[in-house]
């Protein structure tokens, strides 16, 4: 009896919470929102302070509902980590909104004619935040480190091709690689330059493990304070070598939820976004001095409509379960319910029209890599049923629901999704009504992620997912999903294989002249669009927004919407 | 039989006793509104929630109207409709999660109490660890490593429900053991199965009934919260899922309150209602309430045996 009056109290005080404030989901979250809502309130006011003398520092402050997981580059995983690292590291290469790649800390490079050799003529006279100077020793002891060390998650990646790196007397730095690949600039813009005085003491796995919160870089921006999950607080180094930013200091501030980020932004907490529901748009869209903006994400991401295609004789030996429907397996089951999927009502309704129709595996944020000249299979489920009745897939027993030619196996399709997706649970509701038009039935179910991957691959016991991929600008990895090989090791979710597209991937991969690439990496997307593996729904964007009173000066128009980019941070000032 | 037993005992004595709770009227009146719309949903509701329709921008969290009394939520449908029919998933987890939290603690607790001895040592001390162990992580992750189907939640909610109404059980039983009509009974040669039935179970049947009733609210309660967090069936349309799609769908971002506030007065109408007919009918039937261990004890026996009748 007590617990339950209780329980009732517990819901009413939560209840009024939800309806007061939008806080968290746990009594933690709410400490922690309340928390950070009182460090930035404490901020926010001394903003105000500072508008009225200019000798006061000019600080930016940036709201997002994330907080970098370390700030050790080696082992980071969440986007906002990288979003840190980006201003205050420096590499290579700097990746620009418009896609193209411009060279950051050395001034020139020089490639032997095998595709081989790279020497990077790395700049004079840039320091550490330290005062101690960067040199073509610190980058080779930084990507000797990356490769090195077993502990990395991601990062060996893209050091794969490397056989030695050298710093020689005359400040270059000389990469030797295995094979000639087209896409070295991709594999070095994640590979941030560390300063070997304070990294090199470090041994074994202590490199892994260390918390690097002084986190001494060359970027533009240096570390002065950190609370994980509450701000970060960067200072502006104003003599960087190649731009110093116009403001001062820049805080990015921890908000609980996304929610909350939208009513921070609306009271002037922060200056800026990074992200926020779609639902918001509309009541932020008329507010006075925000101004909202939308676009391809600067991270691409692709979201996908897997079917479990596995053929017999592709299940693996080990792992494989192989259930999926063996209607999936047959081209004209997966084109009938490509054409009987209605993707501008799915964007409509799950992305509230903020997004792109999807076409290839290669999302457009990939640039010059998105063929966009493939025709979509446009929504039309008349000629869906057409093309189900005309293969034999007929529905014999009058319930509604198709069976496979021979009468037996109603095509009744599993289709799981991840428990931490918010757009999937609604764009499976409208998929399961779609395809419900042609006489495919669906049951729903989503699975905690983990559940999900054993489910998935290379188990292949499921029918369709419902997940995504996050890609690197290159879309090397993308199309690694598709090739035979990747049927074992879990990265195929579809059990696809077409020894012509391997054969393509293994020629785009050593493919040194970009245009031949680019014309394989299209032929390639034609043949998985032709085969129908996935049907890409959509290609979502990313939704930001800043206050038009603060500062000025934002990237919007440069291809990419990201804000918290260094293009946007170290060109905006303050409104006068 | 003395009259003043039949005052509580027969329907009409029962009502008259009832009607003097006026917490427990008012739970009686709440918790049959919520059962009629549920059972008629299909003629309430304007909308069929169900139904496939083709939504534009402009109807997604789509303020009140004549259109839709209460807005749309975020896939554009009706938020009236949506309560309505989401009462009928509360309610059919309340009663059955609640049947079986029932079943199980009042077996449980008969056996314990009945019994005694080993089987009461090794029941109890089941109990007391599963009453230790909190309800709600459980539940999150034996449902996260099931498949989250609607009859899932319910044997999850139910077989984590039981404790408190074995313990309550127990006791009853043991009092009832230790009258003298058992020792009549047990003398005359009748078996211990015909003692439960005839003699334990209707004494401890009011307390049953009156626990099955304040059940229903937690299991109503734990369903929501399992929908909110996400783990319930997704097709099952209930009131949890309601606010757990407002929730991270940016409900709060829209100023849509409609789609938060409904679902949660749902919850909190249907819990109370089940809160304030449980302690109502308590006051009735709960011997214990009205009477204490100087009264007559003839009466308690009188009426439960004919309350079970």
């Amino acid at each position: 009896m007590k617990k339950i009056v209780l329980k009732l109290w517990l819901f009413l005080w939560i209840a009024g919470l939800l309806v007061a404030c939008g806080g968290g989901e746990t009594d933690s979250a709410d400490t922690d929102s309340s928390e950070s809502a009182d460090t930035s309130s404490e901020t926010a006011d001394s903003s105000d302070a500072e508008a009225s003398s200019s000798d006061e520092p000019v600080v930016l402050r940036v709201g997002w509902a994330g907080s970098p997981d370390t700030l050790n580059p080696g082992t980071a995983v969440l986007t906002e980590a990288y979003t840190i690292f980006e201003v205050v590291y420096d590499s290579m290469y700097q990746l620009e909104l418009d896609g193209t790649y411009s060279l950051e800390l050395a001034d020139s490079l020089d490639v032997s004619e095998d595709g081989l050799v790279y020497t990077y003529h790395i700049r004079d006279g840039i320091t550490f935040h330290d005062g101690e100077p960067l040199t073509a020793e610190d980058v080779a002891f930084s990507y000797n480190l990356y490769a090195s060390q077993e502990d990395f998650p991601f990062l060996p990646v893209y050091t794969e091709f490397f056989d030695t790196v050298e710093a020689d007397d005359g400040n270059n730095l000389i990469i030797t690689l295995t094979d000639a690949i087209p896409n070295i600039q991709s594999q070095l813009i994640y590979l941030y330059v560390l300063p070997e005085h304070i990294w090199g003491g470090l041994e074994g796995a202590a490199v892994a493990e260390f918390e690097n919160e002084a986190m001494i870089g060359s970027g533009p921006f240096k570390m002065v304070e950190y609370a994980q999950n509450e701000f970060v607080r960067l200072e502006g180094v104003k003599d960087h070598y190649l731009q110093g930013p116009t403001i001062d200091e820049v805080v990015f501030q921890t908000f609980e939820n996304q929610d909350a980020l939208v009513q921070a932004l609306r009271t002037g907490q922060v200056d800026m976004i990074t992200e926020m529901p779609n639902t918001a748009v509309v009541s932020l869209r008329n507010e006075e001095n925000i101004e909202l903006v939308s676009g391809p994400p600067l991270a691409p991401s692709v979201t996908d409509i897997i079917f479990n295609q596995t053929a017999p004789e592709n299940c693996p030996p080990d792992d494989g379960l192989c259930t999926g429907h063996p209607a999936l397996q047959d081209r004209n089951v997966r084109l009938a319910l490509a054409h009987a999927t209605d993707k501008q009502q799915i964007i409509d309704v799950v992305l509230l029209g903020l997004g792109a129709p999807g076409l290839t595996l290669i999302p457009d944020s990939l640039g010059v890599f998105y063929n966009d000249s493939l025709e979509d299979y446009a929504y039309d489920s008349t000629l869906a049923n057409q093309i189900l009745d005309d293969a034999g897939y007929l529905d014999s027993d009058g319930d509604g629901i198709r069976e496979m030619p021979d009468g037996s196996n109603p095509l009744n399709l599993r289709m799981n999704w991840p428990s931490d997706s918010t757009n999937a649970p609604r764009m499976a509701e409208l998929l399961a009504g779609m395809w419900g038009e042609i006489g495919v039935g669906t049951q729903l179910q989503a699975l905690d992620p983990d559940a999900l991957t054993a489910t998935c691959c290379p188990t292949f016991d499921f029918d369709v997912i419902l997940w995504g991929w996050g890609s690197d600008p290159d879309p090397n990895f993308l199309l690694s999903v598709m090739l035979t090989d990747e049927i074992p090791t879990g990265n195929s979710e579809t059990g696809y294989s077409n020894p012509t597209y391997d054969a393509l991937y293994l020629q785009q991969a050593v493919e040194l002249d970009q245009q031949a690439r680019i014309d394989t990496i299209w032929e390639m997307q034609r043949i998985v669009h032709e085969d129908v593996v996935y049907i890409i729904p959509f290609y979502e964007q990313s939704v930001q927004a800043f206050r038009t009173d603060r500062f000025t000066g934002w990237q919007t128009d440069a291809g990419k919407i990201a804000l918290e980019d260094p293009s946007s941070l170290l060109v905006v000032e303050p409104v006068r | 039989m003395s009259d003043t037993a039949v005052s509580t005992t027969s329907i009409r004595g029962f009502w008259r006793s009832f009607r003097r709770s006026r917490m427990g009227l008012i739970g009686l009146f709440m918790f049959l509104v919520v059962v009629l719309m549920a059972v008629f949903a299909p003629a309430i509701a304007p909308y069929d929630p169900k139904e496939v329709v083709r939504v534009t921008i402009d109807d997604i969290y789509a303020a009140p109207s004549a259109e839709h009394w209460l807005g749309t939520d975020d896939a554009g449908r009706d938020v009236l409709s949506n309560f309505i029919y989401g009462s009928r998933v509360s309610l059919i987890v309340g009663f059955f999660a609640s049947f079986i939290s029932i079943f199980i603690g009042s077996f449980v607790g008969i056996v314990a109490g009945f019994y005694g001895g080993r089987a009461e040592n090794i029941l109890m001390r089941f109990t007391d660890i599963m009453l230790v162990i909190p309800d709600l992580p459980l539940a999150v992750v034996i449902v996260a490593l099931t498949k989250p189907s609607l009859w899932n939640i319910i044997f999850v909610i139910g077989a984590l429900g039981w404790t408190g109404s074995a313990r309550l059980v127990r006791s009853q039983t043991l009092a009832v053991k230790q009258r003298k009509f058992v020792l009549r009974a047990r003398s005359i040669g009748a078996g211990n199965m015909h003692i439960i039935r005839y003699h334990i179970l209707p004494m401890v049947l009011p307390l049953i009934v009156v626990n099955t009733v304040l059940v229903i609210s937690l299991a109503i309660l734990n369903e929501s919260t399992l929908s909110f967090l996400g783990l319930s069936d997704p097709t099952a349309l209930s009131w949890g899922q309601m606010l757990n799609f407002a929730f991270t769908r940016g409900a709060m971002s829209a100023r849509a309150w409609w789609a938060l506030v409904m679902p949660g007065l749902g919850i909190v109408w249907a819990v109370l209602a089940c809160t304030l007919l449980g302690q109502g009918l308590e006051q009735v039937l709960n011997p214990r309430l009205e009477t204490h261990h100087l009264a007559v004890g003839v009466q308690m026996v009188d009426r439960g045996a004919e309350v079970q009748a």
